[in-house]
């Protein structure tokens, strides 16, 4: 490199490392069977506060087969709208039973499942005024996806969704929907809580809206 | 694109940089890749993500050429491959949990869904965790994994080809927005040339960056009875600013 001798070095902007992708051999082990279960109701660890719900859903490819073995990670605020990060440095108070983090992947039918505690709104910046909508934020690794895609779980009948940023910028009513989770009322597991379903699909023309990365 | 009021706290992908979402010969990625992506708004809740610390992994974890520090090792070249987890500024990246799993010396996955005739070696753990320490740097062993053949998706089709040595890995950095899953490739192997994942990045010297050094030995091979190839390998995560996000 022709750099001169004595001279400060320039800060130099590295690229980020290219993805690829994960492949069908993620080893199973990694996924530990408590991962789903973000609420704590599976025992073996206390309860996060707040309204426990169930997410799940169905994972679909372009040609509407099962997505199988797709890995699911979702990052989300607590009840209170606070994110257990120290760069959140808002109000609301952390929750020390809930990480926010869970991670999952899908079975032979594409079918998947979270246990989790629905979110609080929360706002733009710890002086703002501007809220997003309580929403899970989603990544989906797998084979055949070379890059991660991502995109965000919102509740029914929430006021804020119709003043929500995000949801406001993906334009397209239609696709606006497709976000939106939906109450299910077949009885679900044994968890007697409510269950949102939010099925997935991967490509074609009713793609769930996927956002830049 | 990736952007919001409060500046960049992350810049978007530049494409070249990044592999192509479709390839063609890989069935799965026609099949997973929606036409569209829709704009994204940069908020808080991709500025924070999970955090790990080094009590979440045992130092065991960081060999994956054998079970158990008591047991022996898997068959194949030994190697040692470390690097260090930055961002785009060049800062280190501590407290990173880096995943990591390959094929053993034979070319075969610890895996229900690998299909290949190749033998299993009962000794290879194949899969290891570690987390970055405050410099950023991350450190594992394992055995070089082999090649092997895509199998073609249908009878008679021609669509297979050989993926070459390569060790996958996952990255939780310092927010969600930072996440990253790619592969590690070995310099000098006649496959990289013609791996249909690895040749998806279309910039050449995107692709380089994918392929991990190799170090001189510089202690004597008499030191330790068992002395590993090394090589070297560096990861950059997206993001570089501490921008808050109070502007909006």
């Amino acid at each position: 490199m022709a750099s001169q001798r004595g001279a400060k070095p320039a800060r130099r902007r590295l690229a980020p490392t290219a993805h690829q992708t994960v492949g069908p051999f993620f080893p199973a082990q990694f996924i530990r069977p408590t991962d789903n279960d973000l609420a704590g109701l599976s025992g073996g660890r206390a309860r996060a506060d707040g309204e426990p719900c169930v997410i799940f859903g169905h994972v679909r490819d372009a040609f509407d087969r099962p997505g199988v073995n797709v890995i699911l990670e979702i990052w989300q605020a607590n009840a209170a709208g606070r994110f257990n990060h120290p760069r959140d440095r808002g109000p609301a108070p952390l929750d020390p039973n809930f990480s926010g983090w869970g991670r999952t992947w899908t079975d032979r039918d594409g079918a998947y499942q979270f246990i989790t505690i629905k979110p609080g709104a929360y706002r733009a910046g710890a002086r703002s005024n501007r809220w997003f909508a309580p929403r899970i934020n989603l990544t989906l690794v797998g084979s055949g996806l070379m890059r991660p895609l991502v995109t965000a779980i919102y509740f029914p009948g929430e006021a804020l969704n119709d003043e929500d940023p995000q949801l406001a910028a993906i334009g397209s009513t239609a696709a606006r929907r497709q976000l939106i989770a939906t109450l299910d009322d077949a009885p679900n597991d044994a968890h007697h809580v409510p269950a949102y379903r939010f099925d997935i699909r991967l490509g074609g023309k009713q793609a769930t809206p996927f956002l830049e990365d | 694109m990736a952007k919001s009021k409060a500046g960049s706290f992350f810049r978007p992908y530049d494409d070249r940089t990044q592999p192509t979402r479709k390839i063609r010969g890989y069935p799965g990625t026609q099949k997973r890749t929606p036409a569209r992506l829709y704009a994204r708004v940069i908020s808080i809740a991709d500025a924070t993500g999970p955090r790990f610390t080094p009590d979440d992994v045992a130092p065991e974890e960081a060999d994956l050429s054998r079970e158990a520090p008591d047991r022996p090792r898997a068959l194949g070249q030994l190697i040692s491959l470390s690097g260090r987890v930055l961002d785009e500024a060049g800062r280190p990246i501590p407290d990173c949990l880096i995943e990591i799993w390959h094929a053993n010396s034979a070319g075969k996955y610890i895996h229900h869904n690998d299909p290949s005739p190749v033998p299993v070696d009962a000794n290879f753990r194949g899969r290891g965790r570690v987390v970055t320490d405050a410099q950023g740097r991350w450190q594992v062993r394992t055995v070089k994994p082999g090649g092997y053949a895509v199998p073609d998706a249908a009878p008679g089709a021609t669509i297979g080809w050989w993926r070459p040595p390569h060790i996958h890995v996952s990255v939780f950095g310092a927010h969600f927005a930072a996440r990253l899953v790619t592969q590690i490739f070995f310099p000098g192997d006649v496959l990289n040339d013609q791996d249909l994942i690895l040749n998806a990045i279309p910039d050449k010297a995107a692709r380089a960056r994918m392929i991990c050094r190799y170090l001189p030995h510089t202690t004597s091979n008499s030191a330790e009875g068992d002395v590993a190839l090394r090589f070297a390998h560096d990861l950059v995560l997206r993001g570089r600013f501490e921008t808050p996000f109070e502007k909006h």
